[in-house]
Parts: structure tokens; C-alpha cells; sequence
């Protein structure tokens, strides 16, 4: 208590020299503290009003406690007093107690002593009355430490020693080093020296004996603090070791799991490992039992195959050998028939054999007949006057042939001396230097042998006449006619046998042609326009119902060059082109119409080519084919 | 028996005698290696024919083509049936001709001038 009281003291001293400090920069209180202090008188007005006197008395307390801290100690002690006041209403005299000391410790900042004496007096009577003796203690060293400012030392004196005697009772070191500071200074001021080193020897005894003690306190508190601290810090330790522990064990557990689980995923493995296995073997059964089904089925299926074959082998052993005993009779059948045949070939063979030699024979007859009629036929010499203006296109049928040419120059001795009328028969009974140039194209009934002879006839018959100067075309054809009538002896057999054909004599020097026709006609193109002349339409020999047959005479004129052509019907009918239809003589008529202009020999190969192509489809020649063409050009040509 | 019939060949014409009804037919080519052998046959048909010709006798003729020397057999062979008017039969000759065929319309009109009869001519 002693020690709470001097630090009151302590702090007071300190708060008046901050207050003093702080009125020397202003004379006014801050706003917020004056609003304070108005707030606590207010407060403590209302409860004073209200009857609690105790809070009334801490507010106004409160507020003049402000006034004080902050340098107005006047203002502070009415309020000071006030609150005496209120306190004593309600009896609380430590309260009182305190609020004089307060005051006097104003006025002794005051040094207003004698009013500073007087509350510490008031303060020391009440802790007095209270029996306090650490606050008599506090109060009494108050006193002192007036009395020694109002240089009352003896009387300061006394009292210290009534202090020091309650300190010595209380034992109170504090309170004896301060009661020894103040004698000291109090006996030093009184003149007693002797006294005052005394104290002050005693102040600083004690003094020492309370600094080793706070020291040692100190030093124990500290080393508390330390122990506290290592303590602390041992139980955090025991604490993290514990908690690291619980982590080991955590983590052990952990681990523990962790192997647990990876035994359980182990055992799992294996299970799982054993069923694949065990799986396994059954596939594994599954596939051999398999196997063995089917290599049993294969087996059967090989047995059944076999079988099927080793059947089949005997079905088919038993057919082939009932087909081979069926066979063994045909073929001796066979071998009979063949036998038959063999001599029906041999007689075949000799049949044809003989046929192919009579057929050589024939073929070889008729070559040797062809070259006779070759033999007889006019050479291309005798053409003289017009070898170079003529063609002959002869193409039989057969080896030999029913159509035949025949041409002959003729003339009066006289007129004959010239190179190229070597080869002409010279006709004594002419008119004197008459000339004349016979062409004729033949066409006798019939072709290959009956044909030939029929040629032979006529060919002999035409040369006999012209010999006997018979040199008009019409009178030969009318000649020709009773001969063959005659030889062949038509008029009592029935002989039919004759020629068509087409007869021109070139005559006055080629200024005239003239034609005559036993059905045949002649075609003469000048100037580009061709003329088909008919010729009669009976035939040389044959059936005769006329008494005697006459043939026309045609006499053409020829002014300028002419083309003229006289042939047979095997051109015109021979068959072919695209349908087997016949050249026929309109065809005929244009083909020549187009060619007549080009030189004769070239005409005479646009013909053959022609009937080439236009025979293809047809390929057999159906009669013998002759046509004669030549050219006269009146300005040049002689006889 | 009354009808005499010859099959149609490469050269030779399918040809007809119905002594019943007096008709007589040629029809095709007629180009006979021997025109002879081939009309013997068919003349001794129409000898026997001519025997019992009936009043209408009639002959068509539709050929392609005919030799030389069948047409002498064929003039011989019209020429007898021809004979028969003289008894007051009606003796009818047909040449069909295609009618753009001109050698062959020739050859009916050299036909008819050899027979020195009248000769029908008749294109188609």
C-alpha cells in the first residue's frame, strides 16, 4: 500500500510538470478534452440528480482529473471538491481520503504550501481514522516534504520520524529508504550532520538492500520468464515431437495401408492371373477337345469319302466293264462295217480315181482344143490400121470359148500396096480400089465345147465368105445364115444352133461404118453422145419361119471422132454387185460413156477391172465375155 | 400325177406344168449347161399335154436371165403350144419383166419377133 501511495506521489509530480509544460503552449483546453469534461459534469449532474452519488462522484472526478492531468489544477480543485462532497454523502472516506491528498499535491505544485499542508492534514486524519497505516505513512512523508519546503524542518523532522517509525513497523524497505532520504536532507538543512549521515548511511543501506533485492527479483523473474519460456518452448516441443510422432505414425500407418493395399492388389494380381490361367487351360481344353472333334470329323469325313470313292470305283468298275463287253461287240461290229466300208472306199477311191483321170483327161483334151481356137484366132498384127485405136477384151468362160473375134482387111489388088495391107485378102471382083476393114464380135450359142465348135463353124464360114467377096455386113450375116442352116441341116433337123453377133466394115477411108447385127447391136459415141444401134433381132442359124433372112444394113457416118464398141451379152448379163443383179447394158452404156475419151488399151483395163470388182459377190463368170472397141478419127485414119 | 414340177437350182428355174388347169410356169434363171437334157422333160410334158390341152392355156414366163441357147429350146417349146390355136384353144403367153430391167424387156420382144406371135408383156 505504502509503495501504491508513493507512486501516486511519483506520478502526480510527473503529470504537474507535463500539465505545467503543456499550459505554458496554451491557456485553453483542446476542444475534445473540454467536451469530455462537459460530458462528465453533465453525467455526474444527472446521476447526482438521480441519486447514485457514487457514479456522480467518478464522473466529476473523471473531469477534474482531466482539468489536472492537462495543466488547469484550479480548475481541477472545485471539482475536486465536488466530488468530496459527493463522497462524504455516501461515507466513502478512503475516496475523501484520496481527493484531499489530490488537492494538496495541486497546491503544493502551486507552492502554496499552507493550503497543500492543510489537505494532506485532512488526508492524514482520515487515513488516521481509518487505521491505515502504509497511507499514514504516505501522508506523513507528504507532510515532511511540505514542512521542509516551508522550511518547518523541525516539525518536518517529527513527522519523518512518526513515518519512519510506521516504516520500521511495516517494515516497509521502500518507505524506510525514503523516510532515510529525507532525514538526511532534513537533519544536512536542520545543521545536524552527525544525524543526517547517519540517514543518509542508513538511506543507502537500504537503498542497496533494495536494489540487490529488485535486482535478485528482477534476475528471479527473468529467470522465470526464461523458465517459462524453455518450459514453453519444451511443451511446443513435446508438442511437435508428439505431433511429429503422429505423423510417423500417420505416415507409418499410411504406409501400412498403402501396403496393405498394394498386397491386396498383389493377391488381387494373382487371383486375377490364376483365373486367367486357369482360363487359359480351359481354352487350352476347349481347343484340344475341339481339335480332337474335328480331327475325328476329318477322319470320318475321309472314311466317308473313301468309302464314296472305293463305291463309285466298283459302281463305275461294273458299268465300265457291262460298257466294255457292249463295246467289245460293237466293235467287232464296228470292225465288220469298217471292213464294208473299206471295200466301198476302195471302190469309191477307184471310181474317183478314175473320174480324176478322165476329168484331167478332159481338161487336158480341151487345153489342147483351146490352143487349136487360139491358133485359129486373128493375131493382133492383123489389126494393122488400127493397132494402136482398138482393144479386144476376150475372156471365156471355160478353157475354150463360144464367143470369138474376127477381123480382116480386104481389098482390090491394086489398092493394096502399102506395108500395113500385107494381111489383107485381096478381092479381085471389087469395084477397082475399093478397101475396107471387117471387125466382128461373136457370140455363138452356148460355151465351153459346143461353143468352141460353133466358133470353129463360124470363124471358117466368116473367112470362106469374105474370100468369095462377100464384104457388106449384112450380106455376110445373110450368108452365114443359110451356111449354118445348111451344114448343121436345120431345116430338117432340130438344130437350133447359131450366133448373135455384131459385124462393122470400116470403109471409105473410115468416113463411113458400116453395121449389121444378127441380135446383136453396135454403140458409137461422138462428140460426147453415145448411139445404141439394134441390130436385127434374129439370130445367124436356127429356126427359120421367114422364107429367106435378111439382115439391115446400117451405114454410119463418121465426121468426127468416133468411139465405137460391138461385143457380146456376157458383159451386160453377167451377175453381181451388191444383190447378184446384172451388169446390164444401161450400166454398160455409162461405163462407156465415161471412158470412150481415154486411149483404147486404157479403156480396155478400166473394163476388166470393172467386171473384176462387179464379179466379186459373184465370182462364177456365167457366159463367155468379148468386146471389141476402136476409135476412128475421120481426119486421120486410112484403110 | 397332173402336175409336173422341176425344183428351182442355181442355173435352172423352178418350173410348172398343171396339165389340169392348163398352166404353165417358169421362174427363176435360166442358164442350163445343156439346154437340151434340161427342156427334154418338160417338152415331153407339154407333147402329152397338147394331147388334152385345155381351152385356156397359159405360160408365164418370169425369168432373170436365159442363154442362147435355151431360148432356142424355149421358142421351140412356145411355138408348139402356139400350134394348139389352130384347134380353137386360147393360148395365152406372159413375159413378166422387172420394169426397170430393159434387157429383159428386149428379150421378150426378141422373144415374141422370133415366135412371130403375139407375146403379152407385162412389167412388175
Amino acid at each position: 500500500m505504502l509503495k501504491r501511495a508513493f507512486n501516486v506521489f511519483a506520478i502526480s509530480v510527473l503529470l504537474l510538470n507535463a500539465a505545467a509544460l503543456n499550459a505554458q503552449f496554451s491557456n485553453e483546453l483542446p476542444q475534445a478534452l473540454a467536451q469530455e469534461i462537459e460530458e462528465h459534469k453533465a453525467k455526474a449532474n444527472e446521476l447526482e440528480n438521480a441519486g447514485d452519488f457514487n457514479q456522480a462522484a467518478f464522473h466529476l472526478n473523471k473531469a477534474a482529473t482531466i482539468y489536472w492531468v492537462n495543466g488547469f489544477p484550479n480548475k481541477a480543485i472545485p471539482l475536486f471538491e465536488q466530488t468530496i462532497t459527493l463522497n462524504e454523502r455516501i461515507g466513502n472516506n478512503n475516496a475523501i481520503r484520496m481527493l484531499n491528498n489530490n488537492i494538496a499535491m495541486i497546491y503544493t505544485d502551486e507552492e502554496d504550501y499552507p493550503k497543500a499542508l492543510s489537505y494532506f492534514n485532512k488526508s492524514l486524519s482520515i487515513a488516521r481514522q481509518m487505521s491505515r497505516k502504509p497511507d499514514i505513512a504516505a501522508s506523513l512523508l507528504n507532510i515532511a516534504n511540505v514542512q521542509t519546503e516551508m522550511q518547518k524542518y523541525t516539525d518536518a523532522a517529527k513527522t519523518l520520524e512518526e513515518a519512519n517509525a510506521i516504516a520500521r513497523e511495516l517494515n516497509d524497505e521502500k518507505l524506510l529508504r525514503n523516510c532515510y532520504s529525507l532525514l538526511a536532507d532534513v537533519y544536512e538543512k536542520m545543521g545536524n550532520s552527525e544525524k543526517s549521515a547517519e540517514y543518509f548511511a542508513m538511506y543507502t543501506a537500504i537503498s542497496r538492500k533494495i536494489q540487490r533485492e529488485e535486482m535478485r527479483k528482477r534476475d528471479s523473474e527473468a529467470r522465470k520468464i526464461v523458465e517459462d519460456a524453455q518450459s514453453k518452448v519444451t511443451e511446443i516441443e513435446q508438442a511437435k515431437q508428439l505431433t511429429e510422432k503422429e505423423l510417423l505414425d500417420k505416415q507409418r500407418a499410411l504406409k501400412e495401408t498403402e501396403e496393405n493395399l498394394e498386397q491386396i492388389e498383389q493377391i488381387s494380381k494373382e487371383r486375377q492371373m490364376q483365373i486367367d490361367l486357369l482360363n487359359k487351360e480351359k481354352e487350352l481344353k476347349d481347343a484340344i477337345i475341339k481339335n480332337q472333334k474335328l480331327v475325328r470329323n476329318v477322319f470320318l469325313f475321309i472314311i466317308f469319302v473313301v468309302l464314296a470313292f472305293a463305291m463309285l470305283f466298283f459302281y463305275n468298275l461294273r458299268i465300265k466293264k457291262k460298257a466294255n463287253d457292249k463295246l467289245r461287240k460293237q466293235n467287232i461290229e464296228i470292225a465288220k462295217q469298217k471292213e464294208l466300208i473299206e471295200l466301198v472306199n476302195q471302190d469309191l477311191e477307184g471310181a474317183f480315181n478314175k473320174i480324176e483321170k478322165q476329168n484331167r483327161d478332159i481338161t487336158s483334151s480341151i487345153n489342147y482344143a483351146q490352143r487349136i481356137q487360139e491358133a485359129m484366132l486373128p493375131p493382133a498384127e492383123n489389126l494393122s490400121i488400127l493397132k494402136d485405136s482398138s482393144f479386144i477384151l476376150f475372156r471365156p468362160r471355160d478353157i475354150v470359148s463360144g464367143d470369138f473375134y474376127w477381123f480382116t482387111g480386104y481389098g482390090t489388088p491394086d489398092s493394096l500396096d502399102d506395108e500395113k495391107h500385107k494381111n489383107f485378102i485381096k478381092l479381085h471382083s471389087l469395084p477397082k480400089n475399093e478397101k475396107g476393114f471387117l471387125i466382128s464380135a461373136v457370140d455363138c450359142t452356148g460355151h465351153g465345147i459346143p461353143g468352141a465348135f460353133m466358133s470353129m463353124i463360124g470363124f471358117n464360114l466368116l473367112e470362106t465368105i469374105v474370100r468369095n467377096a462377100i464384104v457388106k455386113p449384112h450380106e455376110i450375116l445373110r450368108h452365114l445364115h443359110n451356111t449354118i442352116r445348111r451344114l448343121l441341116k436345120q431345116h430338117t433337123t432340130d438344130n437350133r444352133d447359131g450366133m448373135d453377133m455384131a459385124i462393122c466394115s470400116i470403109v471409105d477411108n473410115g468416113r463411113k461404118v458400116l453395121f449389121a447385127g444378127a441380135k446383136n447391136p453396135v454403140i458409137y459415141i461422138a462428140n460426147g453422145e453415145l448411139n445404141y444401134l439394134r441390130g436385127d433381132s434374129l439370130p445367124v442359124g436356127g429356126i427359120q419361119k421367114e422364107d429367106e433372112r435378111e439382115f439391115t444394113l446400117h451405114t454410119i457416118n463418121v465426121d468426127s471422132p468416133t468411139s465405137f464398141y460391138i461385143f457380146s451379152d456376157g458383159f451386160t448379163d453377167q451377175f453381181g454387185g451388191l444383190h447378184g443383179q446384172k451388169f446390164g447394158t444401161k450400166r454398160f452404156k455409162q461405163l462407156l460413156l465415161e471412158i470412150h475419151t481415154l486411149p483404147m488399151p486404157e479403156q480396155k483395163l478400166v473394163l476388166e477391172q470393172r467386171m473384176d470388182e462387179w464379179m466379186k459377190s459373184h465370182k462364177k463368170q456365167i457366159d463367155d465375155i468379148i468386146v471389141i472397141g476402136f476409135k476412128i478419127d475421120p481426119n486421120e485414119f486410112t484403110v | 400325177m397332173s402336175i409336173f414340177t422341176i425344183e428351182k437350182k442355181e442355173d435352172t428355174p423352178e418350173v410348172l406344168v398343171d396339165i389340169e388347169n392348163g398352166t404353165i410356169k417358169f421362174t427363176g434363171k435360166l442358164l442350163p449347161e445343156d439346154s437340151i437334157a434340161f427342156f427334154a422333160p418338160i417338152d415331153e410334158q407339154i407333147k402329152k399335154y397338147t394331147e388334152s390341152a385345155k381351152q385356156n392355156t397359159t405360160v408365164d414366163l418370169r425369168l432373170e436371165y436365159m442363154n442362147s441357147s435355151s431360148q432356142k429350146r424355149m421358142i421351140d417349146l412356145l411355138s408348139l403350144l402356139q400350134s394348139l390355136t389352130q384347134n380353137g384353144i386360147k393360148v395365152n403367153i406372159n413375159w413378166h419383166y422387172p420394169e426397170d430391167d430393159d434387157d429383159l424387156l428386149d428379150e421378150g420382144k426378141d422373144l415374141m419377133r422370133m415366135l412371130d406371135k403375139p407375146i403379152n408383156i407385162i412389167p412388175y
